[in-house]
């Protein structure tokens, strides 16, 4: 049962940011909860105050801009698969988060609270880095836009600091990207990834029947400390004049070994690295072959 | 088959719906958490945190000096004895000098709120010294560490039958070896462990969520120092129980009890899920040694079996636990030649104890891995072979065991094979594999058991029941019985038999709760034993009962007691059915004739002869059968594993209600085959990793197969109507038959379970760096 | 202290505070500990016990009801940001006319065993109907995917909720045709 801890209930996001500036003691956020509750549970310690943020409604809104989309940090994982743009254009976003927790998870989480949970298994945090999302940062001082693929530190740690709040997830607008998002867990739904990949590709067609890469992005979840982008993939599949079954192959064994996984109770080092390559493999399969 | 059933009786062999169905699905069904009475207190136990060590001191100052903490009790506290086993006296309520196993409770906390109890646990200040502790079963046999001073052997069954096994394996055609290695299983009951405990008329009566009203009414008196006529437990709604109820709910009704007593208020004592995955028994982890001879033709002519079983710290039921693995590690099959040593070992790890199979799935998974390697190995069809060694009427089984009576296996056997289309899978899985352009690889496997109903030879003395009815003057029914219903569908199933038996309808027949004030000791509900025992107490109060109103009735009528019949709530003349009684009218009458309508019932299972030494003899007195095939299919490049069909068919005798008979079948594939391929308890030096439902992850809705359920019914004659246990056997072929389907699908006999892709892609790996195949296509 | 554009109540920290919302229809005020979580109110504060406890973790599902429309693990819903919500137990949600069909399905198909599962199972499905009138066996999956249960293999309980579609469909289309 939950115990010792405090809340604090700001109304607005100038009071949470005048909160968080003056707040002396350690906090957390509390937006869905479903991350910092279950920690609590299991450690009274993990915080002793939580400043409640599922009230903001600043903070939930997904709105069109001209050459982006911002998605509120509240913004729930319900509101993210209902919004159409995202249906239609961002598929890799739209698996992943379908894939979070259950139904009722995603009725309360929120893509924010995935992200500053700063998990490397946080399921939205690929395909979001993958499109080159940007976070902001907001302070009482201060506003800073921080690349989603800068943000994290390692596991649990980002460089957002004690006084700064996500206020919004900003993702580009693309022509022609293909994108998709795949993950082994331990069970087929409700389930912590083992390993992830997501993939954003646009590949032209020369009339001689070769494949050239036009554009590509690859991150890979649960793999490393945090999330990565497998950049080197990334530049061999860009270099490469023909997307062939070897040129594939070839990427797929880049993308193993761009990996640094752990042994943990889930999975295993060996396993994990040799997945990021079979994920691939099938994501290139079904975007840019068909399969 | 059923259709005669049913014109034979009125309401057994019928889909009725389950007679406690309403409240369940309306949320008013009252589980012990449910409950709350004036002035209760919350406990929390206080659980060592190392595997092995001396306790130096317990400083409980911390702890009281939290506001609202009531008191902080330890071993010194407890007024009668500091002892819970329920078999061997090893195992203390509260640990006093040493802890054997991250987990074990050494003090108990009362407290005005859940969360202050809990604080005031986490505030209790306990000094160890620690000790090296033993981790696996090769350590523990080792005895190169002591984790009880007697030594750590629990306890050893030998079966020996026939001649030299030596002499045997060297007249045997093929003779095959393998060594397999089995993880616990974790029950898993939705409801976790809880009990209320009140002082009550100088006394103390506990609610609970338990299986054997019994066993904890024992662990009660024996730690409060009260007779057990001052200890009274009543059942509650038991959300799941599949065993890990069975003698561990005695353990913390004890504990609630003596806070309880000592501070003369309610105490409520609940389990959350980590901790009660952290100190409730599990399924016994084991290593199994296999050897197995066959003949030319296919017969098996020599097994020879050493099972080292991970007990844990403490015996708890690990003797009955593992005579049942004595009498079943050599499947259902005729074998002349048999050595078998099971042995029991203490490890510095949680007790293991009952789990649904009661020590029988993990070595039925290695008897039929075996079998699936000499048919593959020897090329015999695996339905053949099996049918081909099959138990049989007038055979012997490996305990010398001459089967009378009621012996479907082979029915089963041909119906699976049957039912779940196998040659034709076969072909078409075999042509689907040989394709490399297919991502997945696709499996058949098989597996056969039997299993020994009631307690058996090692639990007889325990092995009767009662039961109560009593019929009011409206004709509606009260019955009482001491086995519970966890879930499985017991109430309705009794109710079924008693409505039979009396000539009433189901609808008018109430259950009151286990409540030992109530009952007789009806020995605890497990072994698949409540249809069997409590129906046939049941039908014993229920007889007599009908004998008076058959009389009554025949005195109305105006006819002879032997031309009265009932059916439906109605006595009515055999010849003439418009002449007829309500049951209603006829309870009102033999009210106003001052004839009694209210009976008690009792059960003893039928004896047995069975000699210990050499496990010769009979086990049981009966036994059920059945055979499974699962159908599976393996990714290939992720070792990924998908159950897609079960086909499991069942000899229970007789098919009391085909609804809840399925139901149960389709339920204990869900848990076969999470642990088959999917409930991975990880440990470490000691301490579970797996402390919740996200990292021990069992099926959801997405892992579940196709489950087709098929029923023999081949009679028992001390059944009730003929019908022999489901609720075990439901669970125990699944997890061979995945294992063996995914063997064969990956061309790779796995030797430890859980299967996890990892494994599996591992495999599929080394077979092809073997076969020198480049790569999947 | 903040400025006086703020609200400097909400900028305190708490120990207990009071909520209003809605629980079935009926608007409710409870003075609760900060740490209570929406189960403890229910089971503790409010005695409605049916929606259960199976892990507190938001993994078994035993504790869903419906908040402001979705599908909700009680066990993670915190106290403060409970104001102004509409809760729907099963309690509530059984009682209603348009949950019958689910109910009698849940019987007459036997979809419950130990029954600690089945709270969770009827709200989540009533979630499901109320969504969609016609699930496909895909939806049903997923809808109740967050609903561990270690009795029924869910065979049964998903034959019922396509029972009570069918069953849903025939009255809403007798209600047009009258
Ligand atoms: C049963 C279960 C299954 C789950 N399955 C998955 C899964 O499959 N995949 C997956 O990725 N996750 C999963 N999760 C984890 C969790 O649900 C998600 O990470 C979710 O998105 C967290 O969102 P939230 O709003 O609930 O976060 P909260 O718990 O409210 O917050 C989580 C963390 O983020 C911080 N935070 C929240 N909002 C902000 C903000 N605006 N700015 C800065 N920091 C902030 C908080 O301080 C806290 O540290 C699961 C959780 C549970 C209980
Ligand atoms: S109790 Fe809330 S999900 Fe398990
Ligand atoms: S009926 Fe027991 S958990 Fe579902």
């Amino acid at each position: 049962m939950l115990r010792n801890f405090k809340v604090l209930t700001p109304s607005s996001l100038n009071e949470v940011l005048y909160v968080i500036s003056h707040i002396d003691q350690p906090y957390r956020f509390l937006c869905g909860g479903t991350d910092v509750l279950v920690r609590m549970k299991d450690n009274p310690a993990y915080a002793k105050v939580l400043v409640d943020i599922s009230k903001i409604r600043e903070l939930a809104k997904i709105e069109e801009h001209k050459s982006t989309y911002v998605i509120g940090s509240g913004a729930k994982h319900d509101a993210v698969l209902a919004y159409a743009p995202f249906v239609e254009k961002y598929n890799g976003l739209v698996e992943a988060v379908a894939a979070i927790g259950s139904p009722q998870i995603r009725s309360i989480g929120t893509l924010g609270g995935n992200i500053g949970n700063a998990s490397p298994a946080g399921d939205s945090i690929a395909p979001l880095m993958a499109f080159d999302a940007e976070v902001e940062l907001r302070s009482h001082e201060s506003n800073r836009i921080v690349k989603l693929e800068d943000f994290f530190i390692g596991p649990g740690k980002s460089v957002m600091k004690s006084n700064e709040i996500i206020t919004k997830i900003i993702l580009p607008k693309f022509d022609g990207l293909r994108s998709g998002w795949k993950r082994l867990g331990q069970r087929r739904a409700v389930t912590i990834s083992k390993v992830s990949a997501a993939l954003a590709i646009n590949c032209v067609k020369h009339p001689n029947g070769s494949i050239r890469v036009a554009d590509v992005k690859i991150a890979l979840g649960a793999v490393a400390p945090t999330v990565i982008r497998a950049r080197k993939t990334e530049k061999f599949l860009l270099e490469t004049p023909n997307l062939n079954a070897a040129a594939v192959k070839q990427a797929c064994e880049i993308a193993c070994r761009e990996s640094r996984p752990i042994t943990d109770i889930r999975s295993n080092t060996e396993y994990r690295s040799e997945m990021c390559g079979v994920l691939l493999g099938d994501l290139i399969d079904r975007l840019v072959f068909g399969r | 088959m059923l259709t005669k059933k049913q014109n034979l009786y009125s309401v057994v062999g019928k889909k009725v719906t389950r007679v406690d169905a309403h409240e369940k699905i309306d949320g008013s069904a009252k589980y012990v958490d449910d409950l709350a009475f004036d002035e209760m207190l919350f406990a929390k136990m206080v659980c060592s945190t190392i595997p092995s060590g001396r306790i130096k001191k317990i400083d409980k100052s911390r702890a009281l000096k939290l506001k609202g903490v009531a008191a902080v009790l330890t071993a010194e506290d407890i007024t009668g004895l500091n002892k819970i086993g329920c078999v061997v006296d090893d195992q203390p309520l509260l640990a006093a000098d040493i802890v054997r196993f991250t987990g074990e409770p050494l003090a108990i906390v009362a407290a005005e709120t859940r969360a202050i109890a809990e604080e005031a646990a986490g505030l209790v200040d306990i000094e160890y010294e620690p000790l090296e502790p033993v981790l696996n079963v090769d350590e523990s046999f080792s005895e190169k560490i002591k984790v009880h001073p007697k030594g750590n052997t629990v306890c050893h069954y030998k079966i020996r039958k026939g001649g030299d096994i030596d002499d045997a394996f060297s007249k045997s055609h093929a003779v095959f070896e393998k060594t397999f290695t089995i993880n616990y299983q974790e029950h898993l009951y939705l409801e976790t462990q809880g009990c209320i405990a009140l002082p009550e008329n100088g006394g103390i009566t506990v609610y609970a969520s338990i299986q054997c009203p019994f066993y904890v009414q024992g662990a009660v008196a024996t730690a409060l120092g009260l007779p057990f006529s001052k200890v009274r437990i009543i059942q509650c709604v038991v959300g799941g129980g599949f065993g890990g109820k069975e003698d561990v709910p005695s353990e913390y009704a004890a504990k609630a009890a003596l806070l309880a007593y000592i501070l003369k208020k309610p105490v409520k004592l609940i389990l959350d899920r980590a901790q009660d995955l952290m100190v409730s028994s599990k399924r016994h982890p084991m290593k199994m040694e296999y050897k197995v001879g066959v003949t030319r033709k296919g017969k098996i002519n020599a097994l020879k079996v050493r099972a080292l079983a991970d007990s844990g710290a403490y015996t708890t039921l690990s003797t009955v636990v593992l005579f049942r693995t004595s009498v079943h590690f050599g499947g259902p099959y005729v074998i002349p030649n048999v050595q078998g040593d099971i042995i029991g070992l203490y490890t510095n790890r949680v007790p293991c104890g009952a789990y649904r199979g009661f020590g029988t799935p993990q070595v039925i998974y290695a008897m039929e891995s075996m079998i699936n390697i000499i048919c593959n190995e020897m090329g015999f069809d695996p339905f053949e072979f099996r049918r081909n060694n099959a138990l049989k009427k007038g055979a012997l089984s490996i305990t010398s065991h001459k089967i009378k009576e009621s012996c479907g296996l082979i029915e089963t056997i041909d119906k699976a094979r049957k039912e779940s289309d196998y040659d034709k899978r076969k072909k078409e899985f075999d042509k689907w594999n040989a394709d490399p352009s297919k991502r997945t690889l696709k499996g058949l496997g098989v597996s056969s058991i039997f299993y020994g109903m009631n307690l058996g030879a090692k639990g007889w003395s325990f092995d009767k029941a009662g039961s109560h009815i009593q019929i009011s003057r409206d004709g509606s029914i009260t019955l009482c019985v001491g086995n519970v219903e966890m879930g499985q569908g017991a109430k309705t199933v009794l109710a079924q038999i008693a409505a039979e038996a009396l000539g009433c309808e189901v609808s008018t027949i109430n259950f009151t709760n286990a409540d030992t004030n109530v009952i007789p000791d009806s020995g605890p509900t497990v072994a698949s034993r409540t249809t069997v025992m409590s129906g046939n107490a049941l039908l014993d109060a229920a007889n007599k009962l009908r004998k008076k109103l058959i009389d009554a009735a025949a005195e109305v009528l105006k006819i002879r007691a032997n031309q009265v019949m009932a059916k439906h709530g109605r006595f009515y003349n055999i010849k003439d059915s418009h002449q007829f009684i309500t049951f209603s009218d006829l309870a009102q009458k033999c009210y106003f004739d001052n004839i009694g309508l209210s009976e008690m019932g009792f059960y003893v299972s039928p004896k047995i002869e069975y000699d210990m030494q050499y496990g010769q003899g009979e086990p049981y007195y009966v036994y059920s059968y059945a055979t499974a095939v699962s159908e599976v299919e393996v990714d290939k490049k992720t070792g990924d594993i998908r159950v897609n069909k079960m086909t499991c068919a069942h000899d229970v005798g007789c098919v009391i209600n085909p609804m809840l008979a399925s139901a149960q079948v389709e339920g204990g594939c869900a848990q076969g085959v999470g642990y088959a391929i999917m409930e991975n308890m990880v440990s470490e030096k000691g301490h579970i990793k797996t402390l919740g439902l996200s990292t021990y992850v069992i099926p959801t809705t997405r892992d579940f197969p196709e489950v087709k359920s098929i029923f023999v019914e081949d009679k028992s004659k001390d059944g009730p109507y003929g019908a022999k246990g489901l609720g075990e056997p439901s669970l125990m072929p699944v997890v061979a038959s995945v294992v063996n389907a995914v063997s064969n699908a990956a061309g790779y006999q796995f030797d430890h379970v859980p299967v996890l892709p990892e494994r599996v892609w591992e495999a599929l790996n080394e077979k092809r760096s073997r076969d020198g195949e480049s790569e999947v296509k | 202290m903040p400025n006086k554009n703020f609200n400097s109540e909400n900028l305190e920290l708490k120990d207990t505070l009071e909520i209003n919302f809605t629980l079935n229809s009926v608007k409710r005020s409870v003075k609760v500990p900060c740490t209570y979580t929406l189960l403890d109110i229910l089971r503790y504060e409010l005695k409605f016990t049916g929606t259960k406890e199976g892990c507190g973790m938001g993994e078994c599902g035993a504790c869903t009801v419906i908040m402001d429309g979705g599908v909700t693990p009680a066990c993670l819903v915190l106290a403060t940001t409970l104001e102004g919500r509409d809760i729907w137990t099963i309690e509530g949600i059984s009682a209603k006319d348009d949950a019958k069909p689910i109910i009698d399905a849940f019987v007459a198909r036997t979809a419950t065993q130990c029954g600690f599962c089945t709270p969770g199972m009827v709200v989540a499905s009533y979630h499901l109907l109320s969504k969609y009138v016609s699930p496909t066996d895909d939806q049903i999956l997923e809808a109740l995917s967050g609903n561990l249960c270690r009795c029924t293999g869910y065979v049964k309980i998903i034959e019922a909720v396509k029972a009570a579609a069918r069953d849903l469909n025939t009255v809403k289309k007798e209600g047009r045709d009258a």
